[in-house]
């Protein structure tokens, strides 16, 4: 037994003698926090080969800049442009006194909503329900339901409400989902609405994730299901259009790229801001927390999604319009079909 | 387990009856710090809250050489970034069971050597975080285990000096990958299992874990106070984790061989 003695003093001295991983390599000063950041995205930003950006390059235009930074604001406006290289709205710096976003995605293109245009076709004031407003459209054939943002929720209630009060009307023909200027929010809502319109498990999309630090180490892609089982209602034999634009981003993205797959599903309106990179959070010595593309995520097709997804009809509001060119579409859509 | 650690010792207790401390509950405060990069790449440090207990006793027969020890520690941790612009509130729970072979090479000295089986479990939740909010830490390991106690005696009084000490030897724990959402670990569940199950050895998992504690053994029942000191880390999927703690504790040891 004194050998066994011997044995695990000697595993407690040499454990004595092991070094920790350090903490972080990088203290809280300008030139830290530049690099910090640099290496964050470079070990786990999603998108640098799809988008063709030279990493390396950035920090090699950016990095001395830093020199002539002279407060934190300035840090922020820099660090600020730099990720903004990546043209992405998923990712953001925020500190305590500013937060950076990347516009250019949407700059670009037409608003394609108007809330002027799209009231005066309602029957009534929209009614309320979770986040969700409801009406009818065309003295009750068709239902609308605007769904602004993916953050708001709903229950299941929320949505037997809506289906009795369009089945009370008895003369739906169709219903149309508005999800124009939805800039997201939580991927379960995205889910759990789409799961409505589908009548089988189907798999509409894929995912991926970084296994590695380097540009290209991913997983092999992981189906991703929309599953109808525990929908609270079914509306798989609806004739349904969803409106989108460019400001559909994020899990509005996911629900259109959901939504393609369903049977008697339509979309219609812009092309949607994409943001098909499911984003994960790291923050920097001082504090200061950046947000990134770690996750992307595919259509049906193993298509990435990050720059947005076509609709089935593209419409526009155009600067001449004085209606809703695009909910005029699906109004006319739904009457052809039916 | 408190409850179950209890009944174990209590169904095992035809035991010696000696002054030993069998059965010892103990609340904890200290500081903690932790590392978890797949949170942050950032220490965070703070108030740590504890509860620890222990049950042991002899095996019968082993004529006071072998004894077992079951035991479980729980932990919470409000812990801030450097910056103070962030928390990570932490929870977790260690339960094992370990047997120890014991010496008496002088009076009033026990040294103790063995193995024990560790379960630990932790949560960790980060205050701003998007899509990783959280973390948990899930690990079994095959521990080495030593250990001393040197009392002393005066009329009916006792005073003890005990130590113990525990490192990983080998085992597995859970740690997702470093761009894996917990989201797509559900959907993908079993087929990532080996991605984030991972065998641990010295080359990847770390630790010394050790209490010290000073106990007034009194004629049934026994004070101690003490120290815990813990520090643990461990490293996968390119991410590195850690755990350090010191903490102070109170408590009361009862040798229920001694109860009438």
């Amino acid at each position: 037994m004194k050998k066994i003695l011997f044995l695990i003093a000697v595993i407690f001295l040499l454990l004595s003698c092991t070094k920790e991983e350090t903490v972080t390599k990088y203290n809280n000063n300008p030139h830290d926090n530049f690099d910090a950041l640099w290496e964050i995205l470079d070990e786990r930003y999603c998108y640098f080969s799809y988008k063709n950006i030279d990493w390396n390059e950035v920090y090699n235009e950016f990095s001395p800049r830093v020199n002539k930074v002279k407060d934190v604001f300035q840090l922020f406006d820099l660090m600020a442009e730099m990720i903004d290289m990546l043209e992405d709205g998923h990712v953001n710096l925020y500190t305590p006194f500013d937060v950076s976003s990347c516009t250019g995605w949407f700059d670009s293109y037409p608003a394609d909503y108007n809330t002027n245009f799209l009231s005066k076709h309602f029957d009534s004031e929209p009614r309320i329900a979770g986040g969700f407003a409801y009406t009818t459209l065309q003295n009750g054939k068709v239902g609308y339901i605007r769904y602004s943002s993916f953050s708001e929720g709903f229950t299941a209630a929320n949505l037997v409400y809506i289906d009795a009060y369009f089945h009370q009307l008895n003369k739906v023909e169709g219903i149309i989902i508005d999800v124009r200027n939805n800039g997201g929010g939580s991927l379960s809502y995205s889910e759990r609405l789409a799961s409505c319109f589908f009548n089988e498990k189907t798999t509409t999309g894929y995912m991926r994730h970084k296994t590695g630090k380097c540009h290209d180490c991913f997983s092999d892609p992981t189906p991703i299901v929309t599953d109808p089982t525990d929908a609270p209602i079914n509306w798989s034999d609806k004739r349904v259009i969803v409106l989108s634009n460019r400001r559909c981003y994020s899990a509005t993205n996911d629900f259109i790229v959901r939504m393609k797959q369903a049977p008697n599903v339509v979309i219609i309106g812009g092309i949607t801001g994409g943001g098909g990179g499911m984003p994960l959070s790291q923050e920097l010595p001082n504090g200061w927390m950046i947000r990134f593309s770690a996750v992307p995520m595919y259509d049906a097709n193993m298509q990435h999604t990050e720059f947005g997804v076509m609709p089935d009809i593209e419409a526009h509001i155009s600067p001449d319009d004085t209606d809703d060119s695009i909910l005029l579409t699906a109004i006319h859509e739904l009457k052809i079909k039916n | 387990m408190l409850i179950i650690g209890l009944v174990v010792s209590v169904g095992l207790l035809a035991t010696e009856a000696t002054n030993r401390s069998y059965n010892r509950w103990a609340v904890n405060v200290g500081e903690m710090a932790i590392t978890d990069h797949y949170l942050s790449n950032q220490e965070y440090k703070g108030l740590t809250l504890g509860m620890e207990a222990y049950h042991t006793a002899y095996y019968k027969g082993s004529d006071s050489c072998v004894s077992w020890l079951v035991y479980d520690h729980w932990r919470y941790g409000r812990l801030i970034n450097p910056s103070y612009t962030a928390m990570i509130q932490y929870i977790s729970g260690n339960a094992g069971f370990a047997s120890h072979y014991n010496w008496h090479p002088i009076k009033g000295l026990t040294l103790m050597a063995g193995g024990a089986i560790d379960i630990y479990g932790a949560l960790k939740n980060q205050s701003r975080n998007v899509n990783n909010p959280s973390s948990g830490d899930i690990q079994i390991n095959l521990m080495a285990s030593i250990g001393a106690q040197y009392k002393l005696t005066w009329k009916k009084w006792a005073l003890s000096f005990d130590y113990m000490a525990t490192t990983p030897l080998v085992g597995g724990m859970f740690v997702p990958e470093m761009g894996q959402s917990y989201y797509e670990i559900y959907l993908n569940l079993p087929q990532c299992m080996n991605d984030v199950i991972h065998f641990t050895s010295f080359h990847n998992r770390q630790g010394v874990r050790g209490n010290l504690s000073v106990n007034f053994v009194l004629p049934t029942v026994t004070l101690f106070v003490g120290m815990t000191h813990n520090h643990q880390w461990w490293q996968a999927n390119y991410m590195n984790f850690y755990i350090k703690e010191l903490s102070g504790q109170v408590g009361i040891a009862l040798n229920l061989g001694i109860i009438k």
